[in-house]
């Protein structure tokens, strides 16, 4: 069954070029992920890759097969989603035109999971208004690192849910404080401090206080988890934190506490003029609490490490004037540099910060917090970093090094890359929705429909390439990880501004 | 914790101020002791905090608890536990007391599920709990409580108070679960009545879980997109997508807050009324338009009109007699029209001397006029073509002062002596005059002693109502609420200036 064009929006997919729209097709058919049987009823979205506000939209028919017809030439990517599944996209883009075989397109949608659970207390009363953190393990930029998902507070029964989950790996963190620790506000110290200064101790998944003790709930397509929680209260204490400098200014301070690999947890947010700041209710443990303030024109940062125990303590924060950083990027061949390439930053932490380029290719920050970065390019993507020099700074490899009330100055040099092209194939057939991997520069793409792929911008060198069917999982960018394809990877040396072609088979 | 250090310190200073109080050497020192008690059930409530002035304890697995040291005198011991409503109770101590007794009302938790015609769960939808009060002699309701469903179709609305209310499935939480999907229910009430006005309430009893399933009918959805004239991005702006009886549609509303661009996605077929308001205070702006929704609206422009003065003058009827006051003393109120309570409060204003009167900061809108005068009756009302006395009902239109309400006020009515009959002392109890004629402005409503005297009331043939319990509890201006207490009503023929006198029977208010 052919189905349904939305004719309102074909009318707004322009021919390409002098062409006539009207030349190629794209279909498929959906298919459950689980079970393989046929989706009906799914609302499969086309969008061109070139102009992305361009989009087609078809419901899949009795026999879960969709159709598109009438299409310029070029890349697509396809997408589908149906009440009581999750959405799901195809691995890779859809390559239209001439010659292309694109009339067996395959979408799967997967049945969503679900985690539920109670928070009930020491007395087995449940818990209401706890916070459940749902934490998932991703792979972003070819590193698996824990990502928050979603949160939610328990109702009245203590419970949660969360629903529309894909499969994966999920963390769960449970914090609170008991309901009748709201009467510290009304009573000062005249109530028994038991009940009035306490907290729940978080707790992870599967039912720890251990964060090394945690541990990941697998959860597959559809399946209902259940993961429940018992929180116990502990006597908190008071923190007070002396920061003698900047009086008059607003300090905001922020508390965290080890928590999972990579994901401290967030434990007191706040902000106080003066000199003393009390940070109550703190549970016992390991914390860092970080400082920062601002007159407008300069930026201070402050950081502490401290063990909180059984009594209230105090602690002292000192400021450091933020470095300032500025520079310029300039081009090889003397073009000016495109309007949309931006500087990146990226922290020891993996997050990065953006510096957008001004018309006359420059770009600056007010303030950063001090510590290492690796410098980068985005936005552009035939472009890559040649060499940089920095003043103010110090230079360790790749890195640098900004220190407290430096004023660096660091002048980038970018180049058109060369380019790696291609297809995959598996027994003498391209194959789509393959992981293409590049390294070193821990680079990868899934295959097109015809098999094909393309890395741009890549500064000249030796490259080695590789490919793997069911890569999604891979964490390319881990040496380990990757190490068993190396043997059988393509080497590629490319020189400035080349272009190459690497027919790529697929690693058994 | 949420709180502010300040917060905290001035909380630490009221402490010490008490602390200072009570801190007389050798005296003797007593205790109080008891239980906190599930106040449906009986049954012990543990993990409960009872406080007294300064101080504080949670109850055992047993519910008791026990405060010592304290010095005799009166306290305030109080209860409260997640799921109960607080009650307290006072307690003299000097001897010691050891069996004091805190029953905690339980609250209520409504719970149920959306589905579709097919059967399947309905995520997303969203539920309101409806409660409703009665205002001259009409029922309004308002959305004391709305949640969504979650994946299984099922909504959960815990610590509901006991009373009677509506539910209505309305509209999407946030978005539309699949907003390109645009698929869209008609509102609905529990029981499956589409409009107010045949919907049945449901009785939340306290610590009963009540169930309450919905079937909704997912429908081809459309998009109302349009603009604000004259949008000022400063301003605070509301965006409301009504039906026909002023009830909110549920569809989610985006507003560009740069350009005043909005759209209404997720429109159920039907009619509705397109509301924005824009300002605060007397800089309000407001405009309305009706929009039916049987396909896309592509790019409607929503006229603004600031708030208008409606001025308005009472006259005295020149057949009063010479010696009754020439000055009408009248309080004239303006309310909005519709069913569901809106952020408008009624709006007031007093004749001055002259009679003149003006209402300021009236947003254009349908509006209830009702005229209140002392020793007299409204003889007649009109505001332009409008004749109040028949509609009672008025419509400021857009961008145009209205033209003045006039009415005539007459001082020869009659007088009605009202005794109430009662086997016990009733309490607080009520009266309504009601006309034959159905004229709204000329019915009146007081509070019931054992008898009053009501002047001033306009010539005609009139039904008397009387109840107790809560003013609110007599819907009058309903007609089957009205038929439905007709067995009560006492009638009675007034004519001009003469006086009659009715004996009312106090029934006990009811909702229904």
């Amino acid at each position: 069954m052919i189905a349904l064009l939305v004719g309102g929006l074909m009318a707004a997919l322009p021919a390409a070029g002098a062409q006539a729209a009207g030349a190629y097709g794209i279909a498929g058919v959906v298919l459950n992920a689980a079970s393989g049987q046929p989706v009906a009823g799914a609302r499969v979205t086309l969008a061109s890759v070139e102009r992305r506000d361009q989009r087609l939209s078809a419901v899949s028919g009795d026999d879960g097969r969709f159709a598109f017809k009438g299409l310029p030439q070029g890349k697509y990517e396809l997408s589908g989603q149906r009440r009581g599944l999750l959405a799901g996209n195809s691995t890779g883009m859809v390559v239209a035109g001439p010659g292309q075989n694109t009339d067996n397109i395959v979408l799967r949608l997967s049945q969503p999971a679900v985690i539920s659970g109670k928070v009930v207390d020491d007395a087995g009363e449940p818990v209401t208004l706890a916070l459940v953190e749902l934490l998932v393990s991703r792979l972003i930029d070819g590193h698996r690192s824990l990502i928050e998902a979603a949160s939610k507070r328990t109702d009245d029964t203590g419970g949660y849910r969360f629903s529309g989950l894909p499969a994966g790996s999920y963390y769960l963190i449970v914090s609170g404080v008991p309901w009748y620790a709201k009467f510290n506000e009304m009573l000062g110290d005249s109530a028994p401090r038991s009940m009035t200064h306490t907290g729940y101790a978080i707790r992870y998944h599967p039912n720890v206080g251990d964060p090394g003790a945690a541990e990941p709930l697998i959860l597959k397509a559809g399946q209902e988890a259940t993961a429940n929680f018992t929180v116990l209260p502990v006597p908190a204490v008071s923190v007070y934190v002396h920061c003698e400098q900047g009086e008059s200014l607003t300090k905001q301070y922020t508390l965290t506490t080890a928590g999972l690999p990579g994901n401290p947890v967030h434990v007191r947010e706040g902000s106080e003029t003066g000199d003393l700041y009390n940070l109550w209710d703190v549970l016992p443990g390991h914390y860092t609490l970080r400082a920062e303030t601002t007159d407008g024109s300069h930026t201070w940062y402050g950081t502490d490490e401290f063990d909180v125990a059984a009594a209230d303590m105090d602690v002292s924060v000192s400021l450091h004037e933020a470095p300032s950083l500025s520079g310029t990027v300039v081009l090889e061949n003397g073009e000016s540099p495109p309007a949309q390439l931006t500087v990146r930053l990226y922290g020891e932490s993996g997050r990065s910060q953006p510096l957008a380029l001004d018309s006359g290719a420059r770009f600056s920050i007010p303030a950063i917090p001090p510590g290492r970065y690796r410098i980068g390019l985005s936005g552009a993507d035939e472009f890559y970093l040649r060499s940089w020099f920095a003043e103010g700074g110090r230079r360790e490899g790749e890195m640098l090094d900004i220190p407290a009330g430096a004023a660096v100055r660091l002048n980038l040099s970018a180049a058109k890359g060369a380019r790696i092209s291609g297809t995959v194939n598996r027994d003498g057939q391209p194959l789509p929705g393959a992981l293409v991997v590049l390294t070193p520069g821990n680079r990868a793409m899934p295959s097109n429909s015809d098999g094909s792929y393309e890395f741009r911008g890549l500064a000249p060198g030796e490259y080695a390439l590789f490919a793997v069917e069911d890569g999604a999982d891979l964490e390319y960018a881990n040496p380990a990880a990757i190490r068993p394809y190396l043997g059988s990877a393509k080497k590629a040396r490319v020189a400035p501004g080349s272009s190459d072609n690497l027919r790529l088979d697929v690693a058994k | 914790m949420p709180s502010h250090p300040a917060v905290r310190r001035v909380w630490f200073a009221v402490a010490v101020v008490m602390f200072a109080a009570p801190s007389l050497a050798d005296e003797p020192e007593f205790c109080v002791a008891g239980t906190v008690l599930n106040a449906v059930t009986g049954e012990p409530l543990r993990r409960a905090a009872v406080t007294i002035p300064q101080s504080a304890a949670l109850t055992d697995a047993a519910g008791t608890f026990r405060f010592c040291q304290l010095p005799a005198g009166a306290y305030y011991a109080n209860g409260e536990k997640p799921g109960f409503v607080a009650s307290g109770s006072r307690v003299v101590v000097g001897p010691s007391r050891e069996d004091l007794i805190l029953r905690l009302q339980p609250l209520s938790v409504v719970t149920g599920k959306v589905v579709d015609e097919a059967g399947e769960p309905v995520q997303s939808a969203l539920v309101q709990l409806l409660s409703t009060l009665v205002a001259d002699g009409r029922r309004k309701v308002r959305a004391e409580f709305v949640v969504a469903t979650d994946d299984r179709g099922e909504y959960r609305l815990a610590d509901v108070t006991a009373g009677p209310y509506f539910l209505r499935a309305a509209g999407w939480e946030g978005a539309a679960p699949d907003p390109d999907a645009n698929e869209a229910f008609a509102p609905v009430y529990y029981g499956g009545a589409t409009e107010l006005a045949s919907a049945s309430p449901v009785t939340v009893e306290p610590g009963r879980d009540l169930q309450a399933d919905f079937s909704v009918s997912l429908r081809t959805a459309y998009r109302i997109r349009g603009a604000i004239a004259g949008f000022s991005p400063l301003l605070p702006t509301k965006i409301e997508l009504l039906g026909a009886g002023g009830e909110p549609s549920g569809a989610p509303v985006t507003l560009d807050t740069a350009t005043g661009a909005f759209q209404v996605d997720s429109v159920a077929p039907g009619s509705y009324t397109l509301r924005a308001t824009q300002g605060e205070g007397r800089e309000r702006k407001r405009g309305e338009l009706a929009l039916p929704a049987s396909a896309d609206v592509k790019a409607v422009v929503v006229p603004m009109a600031g708030s208008v003065v409606v001025r308005g003058i009472v006259r005295v009827a020149a057949s009063s007699e010479p010696a009754s006051p020439s000055s009408p003393n009248c309080a004239i109120k303006l309310s909005p029209a519709e069913d569901w309570i809106s952020a408008e409060d009624p709006l007031e204003a007093s004749t001055e001397p002259s009679g003149e009167f003006a209402i300021e900061d009236v947003l254009p809108g349908r509006y209830r006029v009702g005229m209140d005068c002392a020793n007299g009756y409204i003889a007649a009302a009109r505001m332009g073509e409008t004749d109040l006395l028949a509609s009672g009902e008025l419509r400021i239109a857009p961008g145009a002062a209205p033209p003045p309400i006039e009415a005539m006020l007459a001082l020869d009515g009659g007088t009605v002596d009202v005794t109430a009959s009662a086997e016990s002392d009733p309490g607080p109890a009520w009266v309504v005059l009601l006309p034959a004629s159905g004229n709204e402005l000329r019915s009146r409503f007081a509070r019931l002693s054992s008898k009053i005297v009501l002047s001033g009331v306009a010539p005609g043939d009139y039904q008397a109502y009387a109840w107790t319990g809560a003013a609110e509890a007599f819907e009058y201006a309903n007609p089957d609420v009205r038929q439905a207490w007709a067995g009560r009503a006492v009638s009675v023929h007034v004519g001009e200036r003469d006086r009659q006198s009715i004996t009312v029977r106090i029934a006990a208010g009811e909702t229904q």
